[in-house]
């Protein structure tokens, strides 16, 4: 929608000007072939996503750390070079650029190529992000060559057209992400699925059902699903609408929610890191509650076993309850 | 469904819904879910689902950024709405233009009354959408309900999420109908027990102020719980609901306004922007007299009855002809003024003197600043009540002596008696400044019904008048008729009096021309009541309601009334015409706008029909 696009850009920022600094790099734990592995996070600073340019997602804030100016292929490398010096006993590196790595425009095709080929048979997996619109098959195909395993994962977020139009203003459809992920199935590449687990202007339970409807749609294409809880970034939409108290944050308690259900619909594996769980920008609970629930999804993520869940309570329960059954009744949002 | 009003008392309505039950308004829509059940003695239900109950169902199908399925039947149907929050102003027309799409029916409203004027008129029900936030900043609440209400006529405006025992007053003043149990939920949920005076933590409670059916059956505030929590404010609640549909229906509601506004300073300041900068939209659904009017704040002061007395002085009333002095008293508590100990001693001390006749008695008063003699029938004046200590604070004083500068500037009194005491404090001054020292006495030295102050008084009177020609009590008695008249019907009025004879002892008057009674003052009314006579003497310059083409019979029904000019309140006497003949003449029941825009109920009450 046109005039949701125009606000998004009214309330993005200029941007942080270090071509040669990347973004962050750090260690976590991710599972491959039913074992627990590390895994090396990079993260490159780019000129940016291309959407976000252009328009923009309404709660992804990356773009306030993209490059004004000029990133040369040089600073590219150097910043890889840097932050592979982390790479130790990894068995999976994802590469991510908060933008999409298979766009030429943001990684060029050498730049692209040479950090595939260093990376090459060390590591068992690695991962990339793109947009459905820079899955190619010829890029694809070059890529897959140089690795043991690769696996795209795109920022669907939602399976629901209207949603993406009307409320995270995606840019692309449902449609183009099956287009894209038959494709990559055709090749023989893995597919992990972003969801975003509410968008801005739904209520916490139209957040947790379109979860799961997305979810159900999406398992035959997407051999893992991570769910993603929205956290406040700056200079976005959704902090826009946030600090004035027409936003909140999901609780983790339809984090739980969204995750107990898909796992009784769904093969795929589903994982879910909540970006500043437990905080005030992040998906949180009422403060007492929230470090144990968060070491319940960490140890779903891991595990795929529902039963960490069992016996999980807290008085805040049936505030998060109560705001299921009511929320839509108010025509507004309503204050935690 | 089809909406009826039935009772107003300004913007305020009391009104049936008819759903497949009929139901009042103003009302409670109680949600009922798996979670929360409504009130037992609920009259209309707000669901998510279908569910097995006889009441009448209203349906929220929540937004279209989920899809549902809908089975069952419902009295009122929310469609998937789009709605956007407040603060997102350039989205707000998007999502109009899409729920326009998919219904006409119900109106979803997206608060920003800047896109108001293309909205759907003529809706059944209009839905405040972001009420809730909106209601946080006093002025931008107030000014988008009244913008809402000025552009959807008679229909049915609901604000969800807002209506606790402690602010549904103003709101229904404010002009809103429907309200939900919302914030009765969650604060039950949150510990809070409601009242009219706001709400009280039950930890922080030491005794339970309340014996409701639930409150009755506890000893000590540490047994409430979320249901027995709930059900106190359900009832609390409702029976606030109740007050205020009875406080429409005898017109008293605005007292009651001022009252309950004290919980909050917010609603204070509702209040008060209300009236400072709505006072135009109000004036026109605020009828011409009421029983009683009770001037308790700050906030009475500003109340529209009272600020359209002063500005219709100021556009329509002219002093006697024949008057040479003003004499300044003192108001009393017993209405009208003249039946009280004081003005009868007063009235004494003036009849002692000759000339009375050329004397303009004025009484200094708040809240309505002055009232001339003949005008102390005339609504507000004998109506009002206020609390009087003496001592008159700054805005009150500033209010008298605007009026009394005005009326000494626009009439000539060649002297000025001022039969008061503390008020010569703020008014020697001015009086002194516009007709000079020497044409202005004071009579009045301890208090003014002193037998040393009745007797300088008398004695002033006596001195003064005798300079004059004499002015008989009669033609004086017809000179107040014509100014009552002019301050009723504006300039028209004059022709009732012109040629007629006053006959009857005051305040029983009666207007006869060629001995044919045009018309007759009552003290009840404080107005005068034409005769058809009087009907056609008066002409269709004012006061007239324009009826089809159908033989009157009894009452005029609004859905009868083809135009009416536009200051007629209800109250007004309003004459009744076809084309150029006069069919009748009686009382309003509701104010031009409503008798033009409603399809229903009593426009006029008719006295007198043509054969």
């Amino acid at each position: 929608m046109r005039e949701l696009q125009s606000m998004i850009n009214s309330i993005q920022r200029k941007r942080v000007c270090k071509p040669r600094e990347y973004l962050g790099a750090w260690t976590e734990s991710d599972v491959l072939n039913g074992k627990v592995v590390r895994a090396l996070v990079i993260i490159l600073r780019t000129k940016g996503c291309r959407w976000a340019l252009k328009s923009g997602c309404s709660m992804c804030g990356y773009i306030n750390d993209a490059v004004q100016d000029e990133v040369k292929d040089e600073d590219l490398l150097y910043q890889y070079e840097c932050a592979r010096k982390k790479l130790n006993r990894h068995d999976i590196v994802k590469i991510y650029t908060s933008g999409s790595f298979l766009d030429i425009e943001e990684i060029p095709e050498r730049v692209q190529l040479e950090i595939l080929k260093d990376l090459g048979k060390d590591v068992q997996k690695v991962i990339v992000e793109s947009r459905p619109e820079f899955i190619v098959k010829e890029r694809v195909e070059q890529l897959k060559y140089l690795v043991n395993e690769l696996e795209i994962a795109i920022g669907l977020e939602s399976a629901d057209n209207f949603i993406l139009r009307n409320s995270i203003n995606k840019g692309f459809t449902f449609e183009d992400y099956i287009e894209k992920a038959e494709l990559l199935r055709d090749l023989g590449v893995a597919v992990k699925t972003y969801i975003l687990i509410k968008p801005p202007f739904l209520t916490e339970k139209e957040a947790i059902e379109t979860a799961v409807n997305s979810t159900s749609k999406i398992s035959k294409y997407s051999q893992t699903i991570s769910f993603n809880p929205v956290n406040i970034q700056s200079n976005t939409l959704v902090e826009f609408l946030w600090k004035r108290n027409e936003y909140a944050t999901p609780w983790l308690w339809s984090v739980v929610e969204v995750l107990q259900r898909s796992k009784s619909i769904s093969d795929s594996r589903l994982i879910s890191d909540p970006t500043a769980g437990g905080g005030k920008r992040g998906a949180h609970n009422c403060g007492r509650c929230d470090r144990q629930v968060l070491k319940s999804i960490r140890e779903f993520s891991l595990t795929q076993d529902i039963s960490v869940f069992k016996g999980l309570y807290c008085e805040c329960k049936e505030r998060w309850l109560d705001l299921l059954d009511l929320e839509s009744f108010a025509f507004t949002q309503l204050p935690r | 469904m089809s909406f009826e009003v039935t009772d107003r008392d300004g913007l305020a309505r009391t009104g049936v819904w008819s759903l497949s039950k009929s139901v009042k308004t103003p009302n409670i829509l109680f949600i009922n879910t798996e979670r929360v059940k409504a009130f037992s003695d609920a009259e209309i239900l707000l669901v998510d689902k279908a569910i097995d109950d006889d009441r009448p169902k209203i349906l929220n199908s929540g937004s279209p950024f989920l899809k549902r399925e809908i089975l069952g039947e419902f009295d009122v149907f929310f469609p998937p709405f789009l709605l956007y929050p407040h603060s997102c102003k350039e989205l707000h027309k998007f999502a109009q233009n899409y729920n326009r799409e998919i219904t006409k029916n119900v109106v979803l409203v997206q608060g920003d009354y800047k896109g108001f004027g293309s909205i759907v008129k003529d809706s059944e029900l209009y839905i405040l959408g972001n009420a809730y936030s909106l209601f946080l900043n006093p002025r931008e609440f107030v000014n988008t309900v009244i913008a809402l209400r000025k552009n959807v006529g008679q229909g049915l405006i609901y604000a969800p999420a807002l209506g606790m025992p402690n602010n549904i007053a103003i709101l229904v003043y404010l002009g809103i109908d429907l309200f939900d149990s919302l914030p009765l939920i969650i604060n039950a949920r949150l510990g809070n027990f409601l009242s009219i005076d706001g709400k009280w933590s039950v930890k922080e409670m030491s005794e339970i102020p309340c014996s409701c059916s639930v409150c009755s059956e506890l000893d000590s505030a540490s047994e409430f719980n979320f249901e027995n929590l709930l059900m106190h404010n359900y009832i609390v609640t409702f029976n606030e609901l109740r007050n205020i549909r009875n406080a429409i229906k005898d017109e008293r509601l605005r007292e009651i306004v001022e009252s309950r506004i004290r919980s909050e300073p917010l609603l204070v300041s509702m209040l008060r922007i209300l009236d400072f900068e709505h006072y135009k939209f109000q004036e026109m659904f605020a009828p011409i007299v009421k029983r009683r009017l009770k001037v308790v704040s700050k906030e009475s002061l500003y109340r529209v009855d009272i600020i359209r007395f002063q500005r219709r002085l100021k556009e329509r009333y002219k002093k006697p002809a024949s008057v040479r002095l003003l004499l300044l008293l003192p108001c009393s508590a017993k209405k009208p003024y003249s039946f009280s100990r004081s003005h009868a001693l007063f009235r004494r001390a003036l009849m002692d003197c000759e000339n009375h006749g050329v004397v303009h008695e004025v009484i200094v008063t708040s809240p309505l600043g002055i009232v001339p003699r003949e005008l102390e029938l005339f609504y507000p004046a004998q109506q009002y009540d206020i609390a009087v200590t003496g001592v008159w604070d700054s805005e009150e004083i500033k209010m008298i002596q605007d009026l009394l500068s005005w009326l000494l500037k626009h009439s000539r009194y060649e002297f000025v008696i001022s039969h008061l005491s503390a008020e010569n404090d703020f008014l020697s001054e001015l009086i002194a400044g516009c007709v000079g020292e020497e044409h202005f006495y004071v009579t009045c030295t301890d208090r003014p019904t002193s037998g040393t102050s009745l007797k300088q008084l008398a004695e002033r009177l006596s001195e003064i008048t005798q300079c004059y020609d004499k002015v008989s009590g009669s033609e004086r008695l017809r000179e107040d008729m014509e100014s009552l008249a002019l301050f009723q019907f504006g300039n028209p009025g004059k022709r009732l009096i012109e040629g007629s004879e006053i006959k009857g002892r005051y305040p029983n008057l009666r207007i006869f021309r060629d001995e044919r009674q045009l018309g007759m003052l009552t003290k009840e009314r404080g107005m005068l009541s034409l005769t058809l006579e009087g009907g056609k003497v008066i002409g269709k310059d004012c006061y007239w309601v324009e009826i089809d083409d159908f033989k009157l019979r009894g009452s005029v029904f609004a859905v009868g009334v083809k135009d009416a000019y536009s200051e007629i309140r209800a109250g007004d006497e309003v004459i009744i015409w076809q084309g150029n003949e006069v069919r009748g003449v009686g009382v309003a029941m509701m104010s031009a706008k409503e008798m033009v825009e409603c399809r229903r109920g009593e426009a006029v009450k008719v006295r007198h029909r043509s054969e």
